[in-house]
């Protein structure tokens, strides 16, 4: 078991999240949009501009947006035609996203591509099974490990231990996390998104996408994306910082209605895409 | 596999990985069509600079062949801890079957079992059972031969021993293709 000291107390982790404050922009812009947002007078044009006044962002959010991510037959080439097309929720998600790319590439290597791979096999599987929500379950795909980028960030040394433990025993990283440090990425996903005021929708794959037989709110997504993290680690595309493939939760394989068979076309539908992905390894 | 390439190193009778658009989003070039000197002069004239091909198959047969064991091996490794489990399995054997494809269509069988029927590939006659490829020594590769400590798994799930969709008796078409 555990040396006993490297027992951390749930509290204390919990400031440690809290620290996520200090790290750069993020919640800000978002944290703009959301209280924009609020008020009834804003319209699209609005947000738009507050999210073209940053350049470098909004040049990110667009490449996003025109990736294989979406398969768009017609060029976004501005914020608030993606506000228009995409949703607001998905601009936003873009947007969280691209502000915490640095943050996600300097924590761990693979990490950027597992988190991508898993954002396009999310909405391969949500297409597939005919959602007209594929683009907000692709983001929640995009965020689902984002605890794993505290982690490696705010408490390095025990990053270290966790990387450790997974690679001599052959762990799953949630394993390790447990074991060594009696919390997980997607408990500090689920703090981080409750920090960050994310919605609920977002917030649920983050905490349960490794049981998402838990997950009450939207249960398809939280299954989707459980699903899609255990496809792209049989991809092995990326690296989410363990490369043992997981089992398949039965309920998320049920509540989605899946079978064995619908394997071979959700592949083939996520492997150009995969491909044309590789663009996007640099976002900068 | 698919390359971006600029369009001055673009040459006729390569193929579309991805449609082409102008700027402002009138489709140019369906994904899959062929490149043409006309296709390339368009492309110049609407300034567009890149575009995205079908890579040629350079590599020998041989080299796809270990690329083929190589992935098997792998497959073998990442799976070891949900060997038997239906569903993973499922996905390692079309993992499999996929790569077994391009190396050789008509030897690649996809072999789901019973209730999830047929998906009996392409191969004209062939008899297509080599295909399935019990990898030939992937198992040194990879995972260090110990399924890792499975008494330790603290709280994780167990493992869907009981397939989900288990009832053996819809013999399903296999929607494949
Ligand atoms: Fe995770
Ligand atoms: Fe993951």
């Amino acid at each position: 078991m555990a040396d006993p000291t490297m027992v951390q107390d749930r509290m204390q982790a919990k400031k440690e999240v809290r620290r996520i404050k200090n790290l750069p922009t993020v919640p800000g812009i978002v944290a703009k949009i959301s209280r924009i947002v609020e008020n009834p007078e804003t319209s699209v044009n609005d947000v738009g501009r507050l999210i073209s006044q940053d350049q470098v962002l909004s040049a990110k959010v667009l490449r996003m947006a025109n990736s294989a991510f979406f398969g768009m037959s017609r060029k976004i080439s501005s914020i608030s035609q993606a506000l228009v097309i995409l949703g607001f929720e998905v601009v936003k998600g873009l947007v969280l996203t691209s502000s915490v790319f640095d943050m996600i590439q300097k924590s761990m290597a693979g990490l950027w591509e597992h988190s991508i791979g898993c954002a396009a096999a999310s909405g391969v599987i949500a297409s597939y099974l005919g959602r007209d929500d594929a683009e907000e379950v692709l983001v929640a795909g995009l965020l689902h490990d984002l605890g794993k980028v505290v982690l490696a960030l705010n408490l390095p040394e025990e990053m270290k231990l966790v990387r450790d433990k997974v690679e001599r025993e052959n762990l799953y990283f949630y394993e390790a996390e447990n074991l060594l440090l009696d919390f997980n990425h997607a408990e500090i996903g689920e703090w981080l998104a409750e920090h960050w005021n994310l919605p609920e929708s977002l917030a649920e794959p983050m905490r349960l996408h490794h049981k998402p037989e838990k997950a009450v709110l939207k249960p398809e997504w939280t299954s989707i994306v459980h699903v899609a993290d255990v496809i792209i680690r049989a991809k092995g595309f990326g690296n989410g910082g363990d490369a043992m493939v997981p089992s398949v939760s039965p309920a998320a394989w049920e509540i989605l209605g899946l079978k064995k068979t619908d394997f071979l076309p959700i592949l083939e539908l996520l492997e150009p895409k995969l491909n044309s992905l590789k663009d996007l390894t640099a976002l900068n | 596999m698919a390359k971006r390439v600029t369009v001055d190193k673009a040459k006729p009778g390569q193929i579309l990985a991805e449609e082409l658009a102008r700027h402002d989003g009138v489709l140019l070039a369906k994904r899959g069509s062929e490149v043409t000197e006309g296709l390339l002069r368009m492309l110049r004239r609407q300034n567009i600079e890149t575009l995205v091909i079908e890579e040629e198959e350079r590599r020998t047969k041989e080299e796809i062949a270990a690329e083929h064991l190589a992935n098997l091996a792998r497959l073998d490794a990442v799976f070891a801890r949900v060997e038997g489990e239906p569903v993973p399995m499922a996905l390692k054997k079309t993992l499999a079957f996929m790569s077994g494809q391009e190396r050789d269509k008509s030897l690649a069988v996809l072999e789901l079992d019973e209730e999830t029927g047929n998906g009996a590939e392409g191969g004209e006659g062939e008899g297509g059972e080599e295909g399935k490829e019990s990898p030939e020594g992937g198992r040194e590769v990879g995972s260090e031969g110990s399924v890792p400590g499975g008494a330790q798994g603290p709280k994780g799930p167990a493992g869907p021993r009981e397939a989900p969709d288990g009832d053996k008796k819809k013999p399903r078409g296999g929607k494949k293709n």
